[in-house]
């Protein structure tokens, strides 16, 4: 479970925003959001950087 | 963030008709459905070779139609597995906002009629080397005018076909 919408969401940004800022399709964003796909450790640096946070609180489960 | 993009990048994306970006997750998708559809053909080739081989030790005569049967079981056999994948996880989908949705009709367009006219020439040429009415040389068949006909009916089928499923992929998003 990650919490990519809470914070995207969060920013008023749509899927397709975040998706052209980090260079991939929006349908990507709508699988990482849905946990259907597990990024790579790259693209999880580039949504932690563009949603304004780090991959723990964007990725770690308490 | 857009980077440029690689001549295998856009070998891959044309032959999946792939339009957009190709990110990790479609570029993982594409890879398992290359990886299937090499072991369907690889599977394919054993078990026909072997068929062929006993087939042959009967009668020759019988592999007369084998290159041919083997053409079309490649083609709407690994061909249309792989279409149909692509088409059922949305790889070729294309989102666009409605700003820019007319602009990208406009470009689909051309490329379908670009496409079409690339295919169309291979066609015509083609069928001139096959010499499908018997008239001749290859170069008495290609002003001949029931090929140019022939040519010209199968580029407009095949650039309206394109045109449409081109069309299907492409998205309108708030």
């Amino acid at each position: 479970m990650n919490r990519v919408k809470e914070y995207r969401t969060n920013l008023k940004i749509s899927q397709m925003t975040l998706a052209s800022e980090i260079g991939v399709a929006r349908q990507t964003i709508n699988m990482i959001e849905n946990n259907k796909y597990n990024p790579s450790l790259d693209l999880c640096i580039k949504l932690a950087k563009a949603l304004g946070t780090d991959l723990n609180h964007l990725f770690w489960e308490d | 963030m857009k980077s440029k993009e690689s001549v295998s990048v856009k070998l891959i994306k044309h032959f999946y008709g792939i339009d957009g970006e190709l990110d990790e997750y479609r570029r993982s998708e594409l890879n398992c459905i290359g990886n299937n559809a090499f072991i369907i053909l690889f599977v394919y080739t054993l078990v026909s070779s072997g068929i062929m081989i006993l087939v042959g030790n009967i009668n020759i005569k019988y592999l007369e139609y084998y290159p041919m049967v083997n053409l079309v079981a490649v083609i709407f056999g690994v061909g249309m597995y792989i279409i149909f994948q692509v088409e059922k996880l949305k790889l070729s989908t294309k989102e666009v906002t409605s700003k820019n949705y007319n602009g990208e009709r406009r470009k689909l367009i051309r490329r379908s009629i670009k496409t079409a006219l690339f295919i169309t020439v291979i066609y015509y040429v083609l069928i001139s080397f096959v010499d499908m009415n018997g008239s001749g040389s290859f170069y008495s068949n290609l002003i001949d005018w029931r090929n140019i006909i022939n040519a010209v009916l199968f580029g407009i089928i095949f650039g309206s076909f394109t045109t449409v499923i081109n069309y299907s992929h492409l998205k309108k998003i708030q």
